[in-house]
């Protein structure tokens, strides 16, 4: 399913990543389904619509609901490292998440590769996109000396 | 199942030992033998190899065997099988039967090719001072041979794993190399992490037993793809080789950062190269045949075959068992196994020394925070390291080790970046740009350092097997002994010591810390220290001059059986502060030299039988 509008808003504003460097993944659809698939379309229509009315501006406040923010946070963590975080008892205990839905795991080799947070430390996936020979012998990127 | 009733050589094993003995052998024309535990295609297809590349990708969590799947027909160990042991009752978790006190840290893999799929490449020398270990220092025991007489070897092993360093890096410590040689290929480029601390620990000495030592940041020896020297063999130079199946792949590094557990272009040696390399018309190599028992004549002595069970498929514990036979045999199959095979046979063991003298790296990590970002989690695992304190009269009263530079942040310790990501997430509620910046921040600063510990030989630390543990095939299960002693911890003190110090010169905040819930945690002076492993399984079937002693003779031939060679790290009497492989591949082209010997005397032998029959 194509990731829709709000999805990709809600994403950008918690990952700190633009529109165009989320769709660069490729992989934003295969996350919005993947959440979809675990949480449920109703859940994953709640909390977008949680977020919606308070935009950017809500988020710590979206962040600190019990349900939505732990939600939330499993949404940053699947767009950083590429796989799913098994979400808190609590929060278990009042969605409709089959628990073989709820286990850790990586969603892909693709997302595994996609990962922001080897972006965001000015690196690359590990065993993927080399940078080529020898680049870490020189100073990172964004360094004054 | 094997196609020959008779071979010249049956080798059991596939790893880098057991490819170098078929290489070696089979280039002599030898029919050759490789009995092969785990899985894979003995033809190497690149596609098999990028099976478990992706395996690696999907894997939750990326430990060394993660790329290479379970096999309750050949079990593995695996480092998330360690804990903390509560002796008497063992540690059964996985496929090791632990009983401590101590726990051992360190996994092997068991798929054709062995453990270097998954090896970091690290490939230094021994030091000369290392092989006289009890003469130099009366600790452990000397070595039957010199580092002289093993130089030839070096240098063969280090034209195997196709190694690059500079030798002027190397020569350190009473490190020497023949007039004029040069490694295949130029040094692998340190990282601005390296040189960075090169700059800033010029000028710091550290003390050991009241002696001042330097803190000297060398680039290290690897077993991956660099730039060739031209130099190389009186100015043949070297064609660096590629990946298995795609030789255009992996001619360099690429800087993939994930040498262990998998390098995705091959561009880090491994031991498929080997076996590749093997002449074809005089290889069989056939998996999934797990040898159980090595077959004796008991009145001459000879070995008369290797029974072994071949199973069709991993998803069943089926198996036919079957007996392959040759005129002589090497056992190849890793130091663990080796000693098991034997102990499960009553072979090659009238020194009572089989499975005894079990040693390993015990790793001490040190992990801070730097005030200025070097750029982790780019590059090889390791590209540079400390070796000023890996030999020294401090050796009589406490062990040496090496300290290597890592380039993956707090990857092992702690996980990063994942655990980074998860303590600004959770632990902080940090979200957006932010989260970004602040990721960017603390990782930048991330290094890590790796001691690694020497261990003395201890005829209780040991491999032994018991009818009581049994793997799905029923071959045994090894049961590890396994302590540090005090001598190992006097190593971890002083290991600390100089980091505190280094980290003090570097104005870096230390945020190691060691708990008794980690599963290798000792106690030593009233300080606690957490060890990893190193995967440098050590001296369960010892090399030696005196046969009530010792396994091997120094030809690397059981004492007890003409016709049985043994390879791999178990023939080493210490293992010193080098990673062990580059030395256990010289020590095994000596070993197929030896061999290779023990056939041409037969020929002569034969040769002078018949021409006394002529006569
Ligand atoms: C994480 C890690 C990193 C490492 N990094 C380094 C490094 O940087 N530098 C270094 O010097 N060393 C390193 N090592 C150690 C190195 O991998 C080993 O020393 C080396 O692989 C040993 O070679 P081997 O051929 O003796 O055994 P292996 O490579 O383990 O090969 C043994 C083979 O025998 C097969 N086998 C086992 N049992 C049987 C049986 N019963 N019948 C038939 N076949 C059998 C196995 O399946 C395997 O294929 C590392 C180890 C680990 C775990
Ligand atoms: S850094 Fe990458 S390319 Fe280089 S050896 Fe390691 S995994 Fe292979």
């Amino acid at each position: 399913m194509p990731a829709p509008t709000a999805f990709m808003a809600f994403s950008s504003a918690l990952t700190g990543f633009s529109l165009v460097e989320l769709f660069g993944t490729g992989v934003a659809d295969t996350y919005y389904d993947a959440l979809v698939h675990i949480l449920s379309q109703a859940t994953v229509d709640e909390l977008l619509a949680a977020y919606e009315p308070g935009g950017e501006a809500g988020l710590p406040r979206l962040l600190a609901h019990p349900l939505y923010g732990p939600l939330a946070r499993n949404v940053i963590k699947l767009w950083y490292t590429g796989s799913w975080e098994q979400l808190p008892p609590a929060v278990v205990l009042r969605l409709p998440v089959a628990p073989v839905d709820n286990v850790p795991r990586v969603i892909s080799a693709e997302t595994y590769l996609e990962g922001l947070m080897w972006k965001a430390i000015g690196a690359h996936p590990m065993g993927g996109k080399p940078l080529g020979y020898g680049v870490w012998a020189e100073a990172p990127a964004g360094h004054t000396h | 199942m094997h196609k020959l009733e008779h071979y010249d050589v049956v080798i059991v094993g596939g790893g880098i030992a057991g490819a170098i003995m078929a290489k070696q052998l089979s280039h002599q024309q030898q029919r050759v033998l490789v009995l092969e535990a785990g899985a894979g295609d003995p033809t190497l297809p690149y596609d098999s190899y990028l099976a478990y590349l992706d395996e690696y990708y999907r894997a939750n969590i990326k430990v060394p065997n993660a790329p290479y799947p379970d096999n309750p027909n050949a079990p593995q160990p695996s480092v998330l099988d360690t804990a903390p042991i509560a002796p008497p009752v063992p540690n059964t978790a996985g496929y090791f039967v632990q009983r401590g006190p101590n726990s051992y840290g360190s996994d092997y893999t068991r798929a054709l090719g062995g453990t270097t799929l998954h090896w970091l490449g690290t490939t230094l020398r021994m030091l000369p001072e290392d092989f006289e270990l009890h003469s130099r220092y009366g600790r452990g025991v000397d070595w039957p041979i010199s580092y002289d007489d093993l130089l030839p070897y070096y240098e063969m092993a280090e034209r195997e794993i196709g190694v690059s360093a500079d030798v002027e890096d190397q020569q350190f410590l009473g490190l020497h190399f023949s007039p004029g040689y040069v490694f295949p290929m130029h040094k692998i480029p340190q990282s601005y992490l390296d040189m960075w601390l090169t700059e800033k620990l010029a000028d710091l000495q550290v003390e050991r037993d009241g002696q001042a030592y330097p803190v000297r940041v060398v680039s290290t020896p690897q077993g991956r793809n660099g730039m060739p020297n031209p130099a190389y063999n009186n100015g043949e130079g070297y064609v660096p080789v590629g990946a298995v199946g795609r030789p255009d792949l992996g001619q360099r590094c690429q800087g993939n950062s994930s040498c262990v557990p998998i390098c995705p272009v091959q561009a880090k040696y491994n031991a498929w190269k080997t076996l590749a390399a093997a002449n074809p018309a005089y290889v069989e190599v056939q998996t999934q045949c797990v040898a159980s028992r090595v077959l004796v004549d008991g009145s001459s002595g000879y070995i008369t075959g290797i029974e072994y069970k071949h199973y069709d498929s991993q998803n069943s514990g089926a198996y036919t068992t079957h007996v392959a036979r040759g005129t002589r045999y090497v056992l190849a199959a890793h130091a663990i196994e080796n000693a098991k095979l034997l102990l499960a046979s009553n072979v090659a063991n009238r020194s009572g020394q089989v499975g005894r003298n079990l040693m390993d790296h015990p790793v001490l990590l040190t992990w801070a925070l730097l005030p200025e970002a070097t750029g982790p989690f780019r590059g090889p695992g390791s590209t540079s390291g400390i070796p000023s304190l890996r030999g020294g009269e401090f050796r009589a009263n406490g062990a040496a080790w090496r300290v290597e530079i890592d380039n993956w942040g707090w990857n092992w310790p702690t996980g990063a970046p994942y655990s980074s990501v998860d303590q600004l997430v959770d632990g902080e509620g940090r979200y957006g740009a932010d989260l970004r910046q602040r990721l960017n921040a603390i990782i930048q600063g991330q290094v890590r350092l790796g001691f690694l510990v020497e261990q003395l030989p201890d005829p209780f630390n040991r491999v032994t097997i018991d009818p009581d543990y049994m793997d799905r095939l029923g071959n045994y299960r090894p049961v590890i002994d396994y302590t540090i002693t005090d001598y190992t911890s006097a190593g971890f003190a002083a290991a600390k010591q100089v980091s505190d110090a280094i980290y003090d010169h570097l104005w870096a905040t230390d945020y190691t810390s060691y708990s008794p819930a980690d599963a290798g945690h000792v106690t030593y002076r009233g300080q606690g220290y957490s060890y990893r492993g190193a995967g440098h399984y050590v001296g369960t079937h010892r090399m030696g001059t005196d046969p009530d002693t010792s396994v091997v003779d120094p030809r690397q031939r059981s004492w007890d059986h003409p016709n049985l060679y043994l390879v791999g790290c178990g023939n080493m009497p210490t293992i010193a502060t080098s990673n062990p492989t580059l030395t256990m591949a010289a020590l095994t082209f000596w070993a197929a030299r030896n061999l290779l010997e023990d056939i041409a005397a037969d020929k002569v032998l034969a040769g002078a039988e018949l021409s006394a029959l002529a006569e």
